[in-house]
């Protein structure tokens, strides 16, 4: 789908925004009714710092060298043209507000905005970026980290140096918590909608909200917020694109993070051509005209600051995630998990048995992936 | 000694023992190499260019270490 009008792009991620609580945002939901919504977007990596690498990039961690905590500063910069660089050459304005200079590559920037998370008034800091760039024609991208705020504090130096037991036995006390943040969060959506109105872009802006991963609430021993493994209550997020005379649908395919750089740049109409040969993301415009009508397999890796096997160095569980069946190969303690995702939705009840064929299937399938992105694990040797 | 294949592989010889245990190790379908080649070209990388890849000076270790605290994350 190429359309025709030179549309401004607002790229918004919604930090760590649980796809079960947009329910709880109406403003957000509001738009969904009217806009292409993917409702089942796997992240390729459950934590900002390469999740958001993955996205400007179209490639997994591995592939565009941001494959943990660790290695934030190892972006591929002189080999990958990001999403911004991309679109400055074809002759946007880019601009960025972000929580720090680490979160997403530094190319292709012509103003580069960093804000502190601990003062900042996101509402009124990018309704004025909106203003300011009007008269453009601009790619904004916006990180709005109010959630990751309160749960620096609430939870993540609360819970530190204490015994964990504590938090996962308070689920429902989590949950309260985590709900507390989403009225600030919807009457920011609703803030940035209404002056995209009140500016007359709204009808000339490809708009999009999505969130980078979800967060734990407790469900699972060892992760207290992201990043630690990859069960669907961190990786199974979302992405609303309101794109302006484009009529709303909702695409209930499994699509990958790494599909929205090139679906960006299909949608303003560039020639995809453009792209890098190695990039790993596809456009998700055969969704929109139902050309496509199958799940992408999506490959997750991640490694985490804490937990049972805390590896920042190097990514150490993945997972391989078709329609509704999910295998996960933790490589630090060798173990691996199958989950058939319809009658097992939570991921409760682990069936792996290597002597089913569809196990096997999958497991060819995750060593692929692994040999594909370079990843050495103990799995091979 | 090392014989040239043509520009993009060269040969080399292995001890009979390395070569008969990765032909018993890609025998494993699920290990997904499908040559010998393949199996010494994959381990080789990751000898060669994964340590290279993941050596952090101790200034970028502090870096590294700052920015996580920006972001509360230690």
């Amino acid at each position: 789908m190429k359309l025709k009008e030179d549309y401004n792009i607002i790229l918004i991620t919604l930090d760590g925004l649980r796809k079960d609580k947009i329910e709880l945002c109406p403003t957000l939901k509001s738009l969904i009714d009217e806009s292409v919504y993917f409702s089942k977007m796997i992240t390729v990596s459950p934590y900002t710092l390469a999740s958001l690498h993955a996205i400007f990039s179209g490639m997994y961690p591995s592939k565009n060298g941001v494959n943990a905590y660790y290695n934030m500063f190892k972006f591929k910069k002189n080999e990958i043209v990001t999403l911004p660089e991309l679109l400055q050459k074809n002759g946007y304005y880019t601009c960025c507000d972000i929580i720090s200079d680490i979160i997403i590559p530094s190319k292709g920037f012509d103003e580069r905005n960093i804000f502190d998370e601990k003062t900042v008034d996101f509402t009124k800091r990018h309704t004025n970026l909106i203003n300011k760039l009007a008269k453009k024609k601009f790619f904004l991208f916006l990180h709005y980290t109010e959630p990751h705020k309160h749960l620096v504090d609430e939870v993540i130096q609360k819970y530190k140096n204490k015994n964990d037991d504590k938090y996962y036995k308070s689920i429902k006390e989590n949950n309260t918590r985590y709900e507390s943040y989403l009225p600030a969060l919807d009457r920011y959506v609703s803030a940035i909608l209404n002056t995209l109105k009140d500016l007359s872009l709204f009808n000339k802006t490809i708009i999009i909200f999505h969130a980078d991963h979800g967060t734990s609430v407790g469900e699972k021993m060892g992760e207290k917020f992201y990043g630690v493994f990859v069960y669907d209550y961190t990786i199974n997020v979302f992405s609303v694109i309101k794109i302006p005379n484009v009529p709303p649908k909702h695409i209930d395919y499994q699509c990958r993070t790494i599909d929205l750089y090139p679906t960006i740049v299909d949608l303003v109409g560039m020639d995809l051509k453009q792209l890098d040969k190695k990039m790993q993301g596809k456009t998700l415009s055969p969704f929109l005209s139902e050309k496509e009508k199958n799940d992408r397999e999506v490959f997750v890796e991640t490694g985490g600051l804490y937990g049972p096997w805390p590896s920042p160095e190097k990514h150490n569980v993945f997972c391989v995630r078709t329609k509704n069946k999910k295998l996960i190969y933790n490589d630090t303690p060798q173990t691996w998990e199958f989950y058939n995702l319809i009658n097992d939705p939570f991921e409760h009840d682990n069936k792996f048995d290597e002597n089913i064929p569809e196990i096997l299937e999958m497991k060819k399938r995750l060593v692929y992936y692994l040999k594909e992105n370079k990843i050495h694990t103990n799995l091979i040797h | 000694m090392i014989n040239y294949v043509d520009d993009q592989r060269k040969s080399i010889t292995i001890s009979a023992n390395l070569f008969d245990e990765i032909k018993n190790r890609i025998k494993n379908p699920i290990n997904g190499f499908s040559s010998i080649e393949e199996y010494v070209d994959y381990v080789l990388e990751e000898v060669l260019f994964e340590k290279e890849d993941s050596s952090v000076s101790d200034e970028e270790k502090q870096k590294i270490q700052d920015e996580l605290k920006k972001l509360g994350y230690i």
